[in-house]
């Protein structure tokens, strides 16, 4: 099996950031992690762990790339923007961007971090457009129609909790 | 880009600000490349070069041109050593079964019962005067097939004794000759399993044992440690009983030959004494 590496990266790199940025992480600390993601994928590809079978490669860097976000969480390299719109704002290079998406952006990046564990996992991965609901199902070992459950039960949570900041109509 | 149907499109409206946010920089993408072709390089298996292949299939090349040079000489070199081996064997036969035809006769070899050295050499497929015609090897020919038709009485520890009694006529004989005379008190019996001048038949001959019966003598079994002839073969047995020629009683002498004339002269001559008791 031959991959052209280059062509990977201009197609997973930017999904990735955006899973990681998502995911909470400053924008130095999210290109680290893309980094990191492709280096293993490019080590698993070689060394037989990725079987082209089970999955699409695009799917199994973003398997990846949730174990790296989980490692980076524990190491507590996550938190230092939690919650800090305005700091994620100088970081991000759209600086062109107005104040009210940046808000927008940081509410729901908030709303999706209070979620519990399967369904934040869920809509981070949903952020990729590219991502089926099967392939995410796969990438966290659950059926599709669990899956859509979750997917549901975040949709109320997310429109619960954005209703009175944003006056989001259900 | 392909699009899920079952993905959700009012909560992809709203993650639609995430997904267009955090464009990774040229400076980013760059960098990843680098990395990321590094780690392929390093993980990656050798890679052949061109020249290393080259010369690997010229090599392969040489050592499969020489084995079919090999396999096509050998092959040659046994179908040329089968003929000449083949034409040397035919010119050996020949030249030794004319030599011994010239050097025995004919009336000898055919006197010898196909005993001589022509059974040495062995014979070949068909008859002598099929591949050789002359009168000398048709007669040869016709003294093998009679040799095969009447092979010699051959048998280690032979005795002869009435099968109904006690009385034993020759114990211990080795024999090995066409004809055997058995004198003894009772009388001289000769056996042989080619029907000669006065004979009658008196049995079969296979296996190491067999029954003679003769006119106005006990029947008689003859039984020998060896087998007669070899197996699953039999041959008639033929023999002549002269009551006047005979040993004192408890003697037994045997006398062998390998002609009919030879046999029946001893015989004759013996009668002609006047019926004399042998070994007085």
């Amino acid at each position: 099996m031959t991959i052209d590496w280059n062509q990977e990266v201009e197609s997973l790199g930017p999904a990735l950031l955006r899973y990681f940025l998502a995911a909470g992480l400053s924008r130095p600390q999210a290109s680290d992690a893309v980094q990191e993601v492709l280096i293993r994928l490019v080590q698993h590809t070689q060394d037989g762990s990725y079987d082209e079978a089970r999955g699409t490669l695009r799917m199994y860097a973003f398997g990846i790339a949730r174990f790296v976000k989980l490692e980076k969480r524990r190491e507590g390299m996550g938190e230092e923007l939690h919650g800090d719109p305005v700091e994620y704002a100088k970081d991000t290079t759209n600086e062109e961007g107005d104040r009210e998406e940046r808000e927008e952006q940081s509410l729901l990046r908030r709303c999706i971090r209070s979620l519990g564990q399967p369904e934040q996992d869920i809509l981070l991965l949903l952020i990729d457009r590219e991502l089926k609901l099967e392939e995410i199902g796969k990438i966290l070992k659950m059926p599709v129609g669990t899956v859509k459950s979750h997917v549901h039960r975040a949709k109320e949570k997310l429109r619960a909790a954005m209703r009175p900041q944003m006056g989001v109509q259900s | 880009m392909s699009q899920d149907k079952n993905r959700d499109p009012e909560l992809d409206q709203w993650l639609k600000s995430l997904q267009d946010e955090g464009a990774p920089t040229d400076l980013e993408m760059a960098r990843w490349k680098k990395a990321v072709n590094a780690q392929a390089a390093k993980s990656a298996p050798p890679v052949v070069t061109r020249p290393f292949i080259r010369s690997f299939i010229f090599e392969l090349s040489k050592v499969a041109a020489a084995l079919v040079i090999g396999f096509v000489g050998g092959a040659y070199s046994l179908e040329k050593y089968q003929e000449s081996r083949d034409q040397t064997l035919y010119q050996v036969d020949s030249s030794q079964i004319r030599e011994e035809v010239v050097a025995k006769g004919a009336d000898e070899s055919a006197a010898m019962g196909g005993s001589g050295p022509v059974r040495k050499i062995g014979r070949p497929e068909g008859s002598i005067a099929d591949s050789i015609s002359t009168p000398v090897a048709q007669t040869l020919d016709a003294a093998m097939t009679k040799a095969e038709a009447y092979p010699p009485l051959v048998g280690q520890s032979v005795r002869i004794a009435e099968a109904k009694g006690n009385r034993v006529w020759a114990s211990g004989l080795n024999l090995d000759s066409e004809f055997l005379g058995i004198t003894t008190a009772q009388g001289t019996l000769v056996l042989s399993t080619f029907p000669f001048k006065g004979s009658m038949e008196v049995g079969v001959l296979e296996g190491k044992s067999t029954t003679i019966r003769l006119p106005h003598v006990a029947e008689l079994r003859m039984t020998s440690e060896t087998a007669f002839l070899p197996p699953t073969k039999k041959v008639k047995l033929y023999g002549l009983f002269a009551a006047s020629v005979r040993t004192a009683k408890n003697q037994a002498q045997i006398f062998e030959a390998a002609t009919e004339d030879r046999i029946l002269s001893r015989l004759k001559s013996e009668e002609t004494s006047g019926g004399r008791v042998l070994g007085q």
